[in-house]
């Protein structure tokens, strides 16, 4: 693993902040592609090993910049892995359904119906993941229709919720 | 709103993710279709090991493609409470950076694909064979349990009518039979050869897909009756061979 490695796509950044030059790179732990490394996983980076980037000569610019960044990398890490889980049985039932053999081509078949079958499941929850808010707020309103009768506020808000 | 009811079918089964994803635009009908398809080839393939080998091959390719259309359109779900370990993804042609994308998952998809070369056209003779080669068998079958059948069942559909109709329980009349409906008549097996024909002609191949899906959907059932009662009289056979030979 590369400690001077830079930042891949480090000019596609727009968030308006400091851009990171390829010659002011910070200390990074990315493994180039197809390279896991040995070193720190990334997760294990902090905020001291970006302050000593920036005191090793990276703008403390820069140094935020990446900060920030990285924080919010350290925020999507479930999803990336959910990804990576899908990618590597889709990866793997290609591997086995190319040595052709009944059984390898049983195990790939099954590798890739989980991988559809935990797409499918976690896109229906991402598209119902509103449903316990809105069925709560659904029974708030039921009640307040109760109390102040059904006022056309109330009612079409009902209605808008269970739609 | 969803039911509760509704919340439970889709935490329960597959089909109903698959039709919910594509009433909400959320996934191709296409896709849909065959993806419910291969999952049931996926339940005999586990549960009974019954999945038929000469078609194994050119599902699984299908299944592939079908796993990378998913994966194309599949919602890339920021969660950002999770502290779990960040994995690399650089070997599916993802940079950190590209996570902040919205077509990221098309982009792993896509890699994923030029590692493999489909061969639809291997793909799509294979699914077009097996079809072929069951409504060879079906025809066999069909032709051999008319040979065998009482004389009074003269009438070249009766044979369609007997497979359908609940002979265990009871063999009706042939008026009787002859009055009552049945979804699967000679022209239907005629109909379902000229659909498998017409799949070397179907450019898009989701749309391939799903034709062989629904012939083969189509197929199965009456294929099914036709065995069980073919069996049946194969044991009756049997039977009476060894009566014989014991006398």
């Amino acid at each position: 693993m590369s400690a001077n490695a830079s930042l891949p796509g480090e000019r596609q950044m727009q968030d308006g902040g400091a851009h990171l030059g390829a010659d002011t790179a910070p200390a990074l732990p990315g493994p180039k592609p197809g390279e896991r490394g040995d070193g720190p996983e990334r997760s294990e980076l902090d905020a001291d090993r970006i302050t000593s980037a920036a005191s090793a000569g990276v703008t403390s610019g820069a140094a935020t910049v990446y900060a920030r960044l990285h924080r919010s990398a350290r925020g999507i890490l479930g999803a990336v892995l959910e990804l990576e889980l899908v990618a590597v049985e889709i990866e793997e039932a290609s591997r086995l359904a190319a040595i052709g053999r009944v059984p390898h081509l049983r195990l790939a078949f099954l590798l890739l119906d989980n991988a559809v079958e935990a797409m499918l499941r976690l896109e229906v929850q991402n598209e119902t993941h509103l449903q316990d808010v809105n069925a709560a707020l659904a029974q708030r309103l039921r009640s307040m229709i109760e109390i102040h009768g059904h006022k056309p506020d109330l009612v079409g808000l009902l209605a808008n919720t269970q739609s | 709103m969803l039911s509760d009811r509704k919340i439970e079918k889709l935490e329960r089964e597959f089909g109903a993710n698959a039709n919910f994803l594509a009433d909400r635009g959320k996934l191709d009908p296409a896709v849909a279709t065959i993806a419910k398809n291969l999952h049931r080839y996926r339940n005999g393939l586990y549960h009974r090991l019954q999945l038929r080998k000469e078609v194994l091959r050119p599902a699984t390719y299908v299944y592939f493609d079908v796993a990378c259309s998913v994966l194309a359109t599949w919602t890339f779900q920021r969660s950002w409470s999770s502290e779990e370990a960040y994995e690399d993804l650089a070997r599916f042609g993802v940079t950190q950076y590209d996570l902040f994308e919205n077509d990221v998952t098309n982009r792993v998809a896509s890699h994923l694909r030029a590692s493999v070369g489909i061969d639809l056209a291997s793909a799509r003779t294979a699914l077009i064979d097996h079809l072929n080669s069951r409504l060879d068998d079906l025809d066999e079958v069909i032709s051999q349990i008319r040979a065998v059948m009482p004389e009074e069942y003269g009438d070249p559909g009766d044979v369609f009518r007997i497979v359908q109709s609940n002979w265990k329980e009871r063999l009706l009349p042939p008026a009787e039979l002859r009055d009552r409906h049945f979804p699967t008549s000679e022209r239907m097996l005629q109909l379902w050869r000229r659909e498998t024909r017409s799949l070397a002609d179907i450019a898009d191949r989701y749309t391939m897909y799903a034709r062989y899906a629904t012939v083969e959907d189509a197929l199965q059932k009456f294929e099914q009756q036709a065995s069980d009662l073919h069996e049946t009289i194969e044991r009756a056979v049997e039977l009476a061979i060894d009566e014989e030979r014991g006398r």
